[in-house]
């Protein structure tokens, strides 16, 4: 991996740390005063929403609102950009600092080797779809480079503008509807784990039950094994696998779950995962994956769904549009599942307000249970 | 393609064109370089005021005197280097070239 040598020279921590607040202070701006100010102009007629032949925000003959528009598009797309790359990007700071981290993460991963908590298979590959594109514009994606893991864990503080310091409680409302699903859970799958945000939330919430989470990017695995070690964590064991073959046996997991997994897979790939969530789930046992649906929103319109086809595109999500287009039920249904639930979720409260007109995620889970009997 | 391949593709080699969202691609670069100045500033102002907080502290500078206005014997010492700040700033709505070449083609 040749990534670094166009990496610059990093600032120091202050100024690294101010730049990010800037540039999170502008996403805020851009979150509470730009989008509204589209919003307004959607449901005053002003701006136009077209799907074909790509998706794009329009405004026949008024030029206000079309600068309106190039300026929220240009902002999305770069105020990730300068999160991530430049001279006060994620990736320059945790350069300067590469040798002590690799180190620290390097000794986390041998002893989390050593005590059977880490699990790496080297004839496991990142999948070529997911490998092709720099998803959310991580430069080399989540997986590449050592320290992928620690890039991805800063930036994902930042993911809800509006979460600020609280930007764990997402994860922790995931973890409640787990509990809420199975408070006796003793086994849980975290299927495409990244660096475990989700997971934690899971092994504070469910601290008795064992948990596997699972991920093909070796970067985050031991960056969430690092973390789960420094939370005494024993319960966790971090997988490198394919969420498609995971390496669970048959019917002994109580819960299956994902976060951000479903919109970073090729749409042809999300059979093969409910069929192998069903195979290890045990009868009675429950799935909730927590993704993207703007359909299954309160503001559901075509302001929304034309807003969140065009994040796809600015923040290299390829397969966020193809997932809209699934019939999630029906594979769900194909799959032997039943109880299909998909509803829309709140990452704070008041999100599922119609009269929100700030930008958010349409977050939503897909819930389903496999049958007692077969 | 093979994951090792996609993975030692340097983007600096072979860079995509970003994508433009304005009628102008010119302005979308020029955004860029606004936001980059717009962050430095962010980054000297959050600077300066992290050593002003020391130094008063410290008791070597004295907070409300340097918040008062500038006295006109310090703005007369200052005036130079203001007017050469402003005139760098500004020297490019002038359009004119500073070495002698083709001019632009106005057709």
């Amino acid at each position: 991996m040749t990534l670094n040598k166009q990496v610059p020279a990093a600032p120091d921590d202050r100024s690294f740390a101010d730049a990010q607040a800037f540039l999170l202070l502008t996403k805020r701006y851009w979150t509470t005063q730009l989008t509204p100010a589209l919003v307004a102009n959607y449901r005053a007629g002003r701006l136009i929403c077209e799907f074909e032949p790509a998706p794009k925000m329009a405004a026949p003959g008024d030029s206000h609102v079309k600068v309106d528009i190039e300026y929220f598009e240009w902002f999305e797309r770069h105020l990730q950009r300068a999160k991530y790359s430049g001279r006060y990007g994620l990736q320059a700071w945790h350069e300067r600092d590469r040798q002590a981290h690799e180190l620290m993460l390097a000794q986390a991963a041998e002893q989390a080797l050593a005590e059977g908590r880490l699990e790496l298979d080297p004839n496991c590959s990142v999948p070529e779809a997911f490998a092709a594109v720099d998803i959310h514009q991580h430069p080399g994606g989540v997986w590449s480079d050592p320290l992928a893991g620690m890039v991805y864990e800063r930036g994902a503080r930042s993911t809800t503008p509006m979460a600020g310091q609280r930007h764990h409680d997402l994860h922790d409302g995931l973890a409640d509807q787990l509990a809420s699903d199975q408070a006796d859970a003793g086994r849980i799958v975290d299927l495409g784990c990244g660096f475990g945000k989700s997971t934690r939330g899971v092994y504070r919430r469910l601290p008795k039950a064992e948990i596997v989470a699972v991920d093909v990017a070796v970067p985050c695995l031991k960056l969430g094994a690092a973390i789960a070690q420094s939370d005494d964590a024993s319960q966790v064991h971090w997988r490198q696998a394919d969420a498609r073959d995971c390496g669970e046996p048959d019917a002994t997991v109580d819960i299956v779950t994902s976060t951000m997994l479903l919109h970073e897979m090729p749409p042809d790939d999300l059979p093969a995962l409910f069929r192998e969530a069903f195979r290890i789930l045990k009868p009675s046992g429950t799935m909730r994956h927590l993704d993207f649906l703007p359909a299954v929103q309160p503001s559901a319109d075509d302001f929304r769904r034309c807003l969140h086809l065009g994040h796809a595109r600015r923040n290299n999500e390829p397969f966020m549009a193809p997932l809209l287009k699934q019939d999630l039920p029906r594979l769900l249904a194909d799959c032997g599942f039943v109880d299909v639930l998909i509803e829309p979720f709140a990452e704070f409260d008041g999100a599922l307000n119609p009269q929100n007109a700030d930008w958010r995620f349409p977050w939503a889970t897909v819930f389903a249970r496999k049958p007692a009997t077969i | 393609m093979a994951n090792k391949q996609i993975a030692d593709q340097n983007p600096a080699d072979s860079p995509a064109a970003e994508q433009a969202f304005f009628a102008d691609p010119a302005i979308d670069r020029l955004l860029g370089v606004v936001m980059n100045l717009a962050t430095e500033v962010f980054v000297l102002r959050e600077r300066c005021a992290a050593m002003e907080s020391r130094l008063v502290t410290q008791g070597a500078l004295d907070a409300d005197e340097l918040a008062q206005e500038a006295s006109p014997i310090e703005v007369h010492e200052r005036s130079t280097e203001r007017q050469a700040f402003v005139d760098h700033l500004l020297e490019p709505l002038l359009g004119t070239q500073t070495t002698r070449g083709v001019a632009h083609d106005t057709q």
